[in-house]
C-alpha cells in the first residue's frame, strides 16, 4: 500500500494530466465522428478554464457548480460558433475554427478580468485525480449511451456523405451543430478542470499548439474512434515521460514513434485492434 | 394507397441555362413512371429538384396534398420519396446492415436483422452478407443494395436514377421483376433508364424529355413509335 501511495504521489501529475488530456480527445473526437475538422477545442477549454477560475476567484464558487457553469458556458460559445461555420468544409472549417481560437486567445490576453497575458493565478487546486477520472468515467459513460442511439448513425452519415445522408432523412445542419457544441462542453468540463488542478491559468494555455496536440492525439487514437481517441491521448501523453531516459534524444524518438504510426496504422490505434483494412 | 407524386410546370435555372422547363408529370401509387432522354435532357436534374437537392425556378411538387416546393430535403426524404443515384452513393466504409438502416433512418424504431434480409430479398441479393463491408460489393450489388436502402424507408416513391447501369443482360432482366415487385407493393416507381429492353418491359408509362422539355408522353409501345422521339433521341435503328 506504502509503495502504491509512493508511486502515485511520483506520478499523480502525470495521472491527472491523462485523464485531462483523454476528455479533449474525447471532446474532438465527436466533431471528427461528424467529418467535421472543426479544432477550436483548445479555445472551448480556455473559456471554461476562465469562467471557472473567476467564479472561484471572485464568487468563490465551489469546483462542482463552477465546472458545470464553465462546461455551460463552453457549449454555448461552441453553439454560437456553429452557425456561422455551418456552410464551411474540410479545410476551409478548419481555418475558420483556428482563427476563432486565436481570437479568443487573443480577447484572453487584453481582458482585466482575465489577468491579461499573465492569467489567473490562486485558483483552488480542488480537481484532484477522483474528480478528473470520475468526470472522464461520466463523459465515457454517455458517449457509450450517446453511440447506441439512432443520432449516432446519423453522424456517421454525415462523416461518409452529406447529400447521401440527407437522401435518407438526416438534418445535417442539426448533426454539425450537436456535434459541435457537445465537443465544446466536454471540452469545457476538461478546461474547468485543468484551471482547478494547476493553481494558475494564462492564454498561451489554450494557442494553437494545445489543439494541434489534441487533432494529433485523436488521429494517432484513430478519428472515428472514442476509445482510440482516448488511448491515444493517453499514449502521447506518456510517452515523452517513458521515454525521458533517452534525454537529449527524446524528442526525435517520439517523433519517429508518430511518424510509424501515421505511416503503418492510418486508422490510427483503433485500427489495429478492432478495424478491418478498407 | 399511398400518395402519388405530382410535379407541376416545373422549372429548374443553372445560372442563365434552363436546365428544366416547365415539367409537368405524376407518378402513381403502384405504377413505374419512366423517364427517358438523351444526356443533358434534365432527367437527373427531375429527381434533383424533387428532392429539394435543387431549388425550382418555377412550378411546384406536391405529395398527395402536401406542397414540397422549398422543403430541406432531409424533410422530403421524411415525407416518403426516397432515391438511387446515378453514381453509386452508399455509405461505402460502413456495412450492408448499417446502410439498411441509414435508409430506415426515417421510420420510427430500429431496423432488425430480421427485416433487414428481408429487404435484400427485395432488392434481389438474399445472397449478401449484412455484416459485408458495403464499398467491397460487387457493382451490380451496390446498385441493388442501393434500392434496398431506398426501400427501408417505406416511401410512398422511389426514384431510380439508371439503376441497370453497368449490368448485363441478365441481370437487367432480374432488375425488371425487381422494380415490378416494388410497384406492385403499392409504391410509385420513377425510372430514369437509357436501356429500352428495360423500360418496355418495367414501365407502364414513358416520359421523354429532351434539352429540358418534355416532348412526349405515352406508354412504351407509343414512345417507341413517336417520330420525335425516334429523332431526339431512341435513333432509326428501333
Amino acid at each position: 500500500m506504502t509503495v502504491l501511495a509512493g508511486w502515485y504521489a511520483a506520478h499523480s501529475k502525470l495521472i491527472d494530466q491523462v485523464g485531462l488530456d483523454a476528455l479533449l480527445a474525447l471532446s474532438l473526437s465527436i466533431s471528427l465522428q461528424a467529418g467535421q475538422l472543426a479544432l477550436a477545442q483548445a479555445a472551448f477549454m480556455g473559456v471554461a478554464a476562465y469562467v471557472s477560475a473567476i467564479l472561484a476567484l471572485n464568487a468563490h464558487w465551489p469546483l462542482f457548480p463552477a465546472m458545470l457553469a464553465a462546461a455551460l458556458c463552453s457549449t454555448i460559445v461552441a453553439g454560437l460558433l456553429a452557425l456561422p461555420v455551418r456552410r464551411l468544409r474540410g479545410i476551409f472549417l478548419a481555418i475558420a475554427t483556428i482563427a476563432f481560437g486565436e481570437i479568443v486567445r487573443i480577447v484572453a490576453n487584453n481582458l482585466a478580468i482575465s489577468g491579461g497575458a499573465e492569467g489567473l493565478s490562486g485558483i483552488p487546486p480542488d480537481a484532484t485525480t477522483p474528480w478528473i477520472y470520475g468526470t472522464l468515467a461520466v463523459v465515457a459513460l454517455g458517449l457509450w449511451l450517446f453511440s447506441r442511439t439512432k443520432f449516432a448513425l446519423a453522424v456517421a452519415l454525415v462523416r461518409e456523405d452529406e447529400n447521401a445522408a440527407r437522401g435518407v432523412g438526416v438534418d445535417v445542419g442539426f448533426v454539425r451543430f450537436t456535434t459541435l457544441a457537445i465537443g465544446g462542453g466536454i471540452a469545457g468540463l476538461a478546461g474547468a478542470l485543468y484551471a482547478h488542478s494547476n493553481f494558475f491559468i494564462t492564454p498561451a494555455d489554450f494557442g494553437f499548439g494545445r489543439m494541434e496536440q489534441i487533432l494529433v492525439w485523436c488521429v494517432i487514437g484513430g478519428i472515428t474512434s472514442p476509445l482510440g481517441a482516448a488511448a491515444g491521448a493517453a499514449l502521447l501523453t506518456i510517452l515523452p515521460e517513458a521515454i525521458r531516459f533517452l534525454a537529449d534524444y527524446r524528442d526525435f524518438v517520439n517523433g519517429a514513434i508518430l511518424l510509424v504510426v501515421v505511416l503503418f496504422a492510418p486508422r490510427g490505434l483503433a485500427g489495429i485492434r478492432f478495424g478491418r483494412r478498407p | 394507397m399511398s400518395a402519388g407524386l405530382h410535379l407541376a410546370d416545373v422549372s429548374v435555372t443553372y445560372g442563365g441555362v434552363r436546365a428544366l422547363s416547365h415539367a409537368t408529370l405524376d407518378v402513381v401509387p403502384g405504377r413505374v413512371l419512366g423517364l427517358i432522354g438523351p444526356n443533358g435532357a434534365g432527367k437527373t436534374t427531375l429527381i434533383n429538384a424533387t428532392t429539394g437537392i435543387v431549388p425550382l425556378s418555377a412550378g411546384n411538387v406536391r405529395l398527395g396534398d402536401r406542397s414540397l416546393r422549398g422543403i430541406a430535403p432531409h424533410r422530403i426524404a421524411r415525407a416518403g420519396i426516397a432515391r438511387t443515384y446515378q453514381n453509386i452513393r452508399l455509405f461505402g466504409a460502413l456495412d450492408v446492415f448499417a446502410n439498411l438502416a441509414a435508409g430506415a433512418f426515417a421510420r420510427p424504431g430500429r431496423l432488425d436483422a430480421a427485416r433487414a434480409q428481408r429487404l435484400l430479398e427485395r432488392a434481389g441479393i438474399a445472397h449478401v452478407a449484412l455484416s459485408t463491408g458495403a464499398g467491397t460489393l460487387p457493382y451490380g450489388d451496390q446498385r441493388r443494395l442501393e434500392i434496398a436502402r431506398a426501400l427501408a424507408a417505406e416511401p410512398a416513391i422511389v426514384m431510380l436514377d439508371e439503376p441497370a447501369a453497368g449490368m448485363n443482360p441478365t441481370e437487367t432482366g432480374h432488375l425488371v421483376e425487381t422494380i415490378r415487385a416494388i410497384a406492385a407493393s403499392g409504391i410509385g416507381v420513377l425510372l430514369i433508364e437509357h436501356d429500352m429492353t428495360l423500360v418496355r418491359a418495367a414501365c407502364d408509362d414513358v416520359v421523354v424529355l429532351n434539352f429540358g422539355e418534355i416532348i412526349a408522353r405515352g406508354t412504351p409501345a407509343e414512345i417507341v413509335a413517336d417520330a420525335a422521339v425516334i429523332e431526339a433521341y431512341l435513333g432509326t435503328e428501333l
